[in-house]
């Protein structure tokens, strides 16, 4: 039976030792969902969130997760609207590694909402002034879309095309596709400035309110051009860890490449743009509440080092590492400049959800420390078990490298 | 917000925030939807052998795509764009009504019988007197599947389209299906002793101009033992001829058994 799911011409492991791999990732899951039973049937006292410190791990796991999964809809853009063939090689992958993200993510916010059963008040009672409300909306909607761009990997399945009129919707929803990449990449440019506009509007919060332009503040499209710059850095990290893991070439070396030079000239872009903003901030913004902006920075261990690690060393260095024709030469080293530039994105969403949260925002706070009970630690550990559950069936059943077969061949 | 809600209030805002979003949600519910209903006219209208064998062909190897003009010398290098189907190609259309003589042929040491013409996919049809074909596989499909094979044949009555799935076959763990040449109504299914595996009556009259018949079967033979040797090469150093001498009778029995399935769909032209 499992023999007769894999594709022609792919090898994979045998069954068992592909069972014994999933065993480690279902536990992690196991362990989350009893954790996520816990805060349904006793409440949210089972976390260490309190009113003050409303956005804890879940949040920033939602960000970061959002964040990383945009390489889902950035590389739609590219191949299904920008005609970049070559990027075909790891659409599949990056669709997958999209849904995981985002249905983790939305999985998480209904943990942290508290009543799942009430979920559907969001669309029935929509604060339009909220910008949770947009990011709620596009969420969902995103992720009906990645769920329709799922479909034809499963009905191109080896097992299941041979259904009548499997193969006919797989071929009908591809010719559509360009429809589905053109709504995500609208939805994802919005709830990923969203995201960001979240925090840029907290006037109260010095540290996070930021100049506006129009009715979005800066940090609206910071979060959109961070995310479509690491976007293909994270499907490019991705794709090597699986080739890595399962000993296969999945991808020709121009795949890389491209995804890095893409990657790299976005991150420019940003760092650029993140410099300005930052320069503004620090002169204007900020400067207009009479808070020197030292003191944000005066609270270990959140010191200026998290202001150069997230737009030098993780920002400018990745970018200009990902644009050098002799880095792009070498796996290990774009593979390296890849890492660092996720790692900025990941220390920029956790600078905006939590030293926002802990920097005293009036003259009488205090700072505030939290750190996550084990309930969230395993909620949150939950998500990367199961994305590590769906990608690996994912790898194993469905041909997400187009590519893989091809180069097999070839040795 | 919404009617029927108690905080709906009607201001540009409101307006704008959930039109956009009814807009987004019919958009991706009407394409889902036209998507739908788009597949099920197509299965409707007999379309699906067709865009099944078009989705197939597009993730075959460019080796296996080779233009028949190019077996036979023509135009070397050449690439099938249009799935085989060689019935509203100009080129083809071209090359036939200039009928120029071909160089001499090497059919790779497999059989090309004078009363067959040949499927690219390895299926061979012979027109009988009474109006019938009759379809088998030819020598080197036969001599890829080898004697053991297990063959899923489609039942008297069953209807087959050009380019869709004729049969299928089962050896050992390979599962493969051969693509049918022609379109028409099974009625009778033989066996490799009998000669033939299918009976098949047309609908309408027969068209065989996709399909490939002396010298040029003969060059498509030859080109397809190359293009075995590539399949077998990247299958464990399986030894490919490098003498240059014929393959043996029994090539089955010469493929390791994890390379077969694969081995036998690239051949038989399934992906």
């Amino acid at each position: 039976m499992d023999d007769t799911l894999i594709g022609r011409g792919l090898r994979r492991t045998t069954l068992p030792r592909f069972l014994l791999w999933l065993v480690p990732w279902a536990a992690l899951l196991a362990l989350g969902v009893y954790a996520v039973y816990l805060c349904f049937a006793v409440g949210l006292n089972q976390t260490n969130m309190d009113n003050r410190f409303a956005f804890g791990l879940w949040i920033y796991l939602d960000l970061t997760v959002i964040a990383l999964g945009a390489g889902a809809f950035f590389t739609g853009f590219l191949l299904y609207i920008l005609k970049k063939k070559e990027l075909k090689a790891v659409i599949n992958s990056a669709v997958v590694i999209g849904f995981i993200c985002y249905s983790g993510a939305v999985g998480i916010l209904m943990v942290d909402v508290g009543q799942p059963l009430r979920a559907w008040f969001t669309f029935w009672h929509p604060n339009v002034h909220s910008m949770l409300t947009e990011v709620t909306f596009c969420l969902t909607l995103y992720l009906s879309v990645l769920a329709i761009e799922y479909a034809p990997l499963v009905l191109k399945n080896r097992r299941v095309k041979e259904v009548p009129g499997a193969l006919v919707l797989e071929h009908q929803l591809h010719k559509v596709m360009v429809v589905f990449a053109g709504i995500g990449t609208l939805l994802s440019f919005f709830h990923q400035g969203s995201l960001g506009g979240l925090y840029g509007v907290l006037r109260g919060n010095p540290f996070a309110f930021r100049t506006h332009i129009g009715i979005w503040p800066t940090t609206f499209f910071l979060f959109i051009l961070s995310a479509a710059a690491v976007g293909p850095s994270f499907v490019l990290l991705t794709t090597w860890l699986v080739g890595k893991v399962s000993k296969k070439r999945l991808v020709s070396p121009e795949v890389f490449q491209t995804l890095a030079k893409i990657s790299g000239s976005l991150l420019l872009v940003y760092v650029v743009l993140k410099g300005i903003d930052s320069l503004i901030w620090i002169n204007t913004a900020s400067a207009k509440t009479g808070v020197q902006v030292s003191s944000f920075y005066a609270h270990p261990p959140f010191g200026t080092w998290v202001l150069f690690a997230e737009v030098v060393l993780l920002g400018l260095v990745p970018a200009a590492l990902l644009l050098s024709r002799r880095v792009r030469a070498r796996t290990g080293l774009l593979v390296l400049a890849a890492t660092m530039a996720c790692a900025g994105v990941v220390l920029n969403r956790y600078v905006m959800t939590i030293q926002t949260l802990a920097l005293p925002s009036l003259p009488f706070d205090s700072f505030l420390s939290y750190s996550p009970s084990w309930q969230e630690t395993a909620a949150f550990l939950a998500v990367l078990g199961y994305g590590v559950l769906l990608y690996s069936i994912s790898f194993r059943w469905l041909n997400l490298f187009p590519e893989e077969r091809e180069l097999a061949t070839k040795g | 917000m919404l009617p029927g809600n108690t905080d709906f209030i009607v201001d540009p805002a409101h307006l704008i925030f959930l039109g956009v979003f009814a807009l987004v949600l019919v958009t991706v519910v009407g394409t889902l939807a036209y998507a739908i209903v788009s597949a099920r006219r197509a299965v409707a209208r007999g379309q699906a052998a067709s865009i099944l064998w078009h989705e197939e062909f597009e993730e075959l190897p460019a080796s296996a795509k080779a233009c028949r003009h190019d077996l036979t010398g023509e135009t070397p290098g050449r690439r099938c764009e249009r799935a085989f189907d060689c019935k509203g190609c100009e080129t083809h259309a071209r090359l036939v009504a200039e009928a120029k003589p071909l160089p001499s042929i090497d059919a790779g040491g497999f059989f090309v019988l004078a009363d067959r013409l040949y499927h690219r996919g390895h299926a061979w049809l012979k027109q009988e007197e009474d109006g019938t074909v009759t379809l088998g596989l030819d020598d080197l499909a036969t001599r890829l599947v080898g004697k053991s094979a297990a063959l899923d044949l489609p039942a008297v009555g069953e209807r087959l389209a050009e380019n869709g799935p004729a049969f299928r076959l089962k050896a050992g763990k390979a599962r493969v299906r051969v693509v049918s040449p022609v379109t028409g109504e099974v009625v009778e299914t033989g066996s490799q002793g009998m000669g033939f595996l299918l009976r098949v009556k047309p609908d309408g009259p027969l068209d065989t101009r996709a399909l490939l018949s002396g010298r040029e079967a003969a060059a498509f033979f030859g080109r397809e033992r190359d293009r075995l040797q590539l399949v077998l090469s990247a299958a464990h150093g399986v030894p490919a001829l490098a003498d240059g001498g014929d393959l043996v009778g029994d090539l089955s029995s010469a493929i390791p058994a994890e390379d077969r399935d694969r081995v036998l769909g690239e051949m038989l032209l399934e992906a």
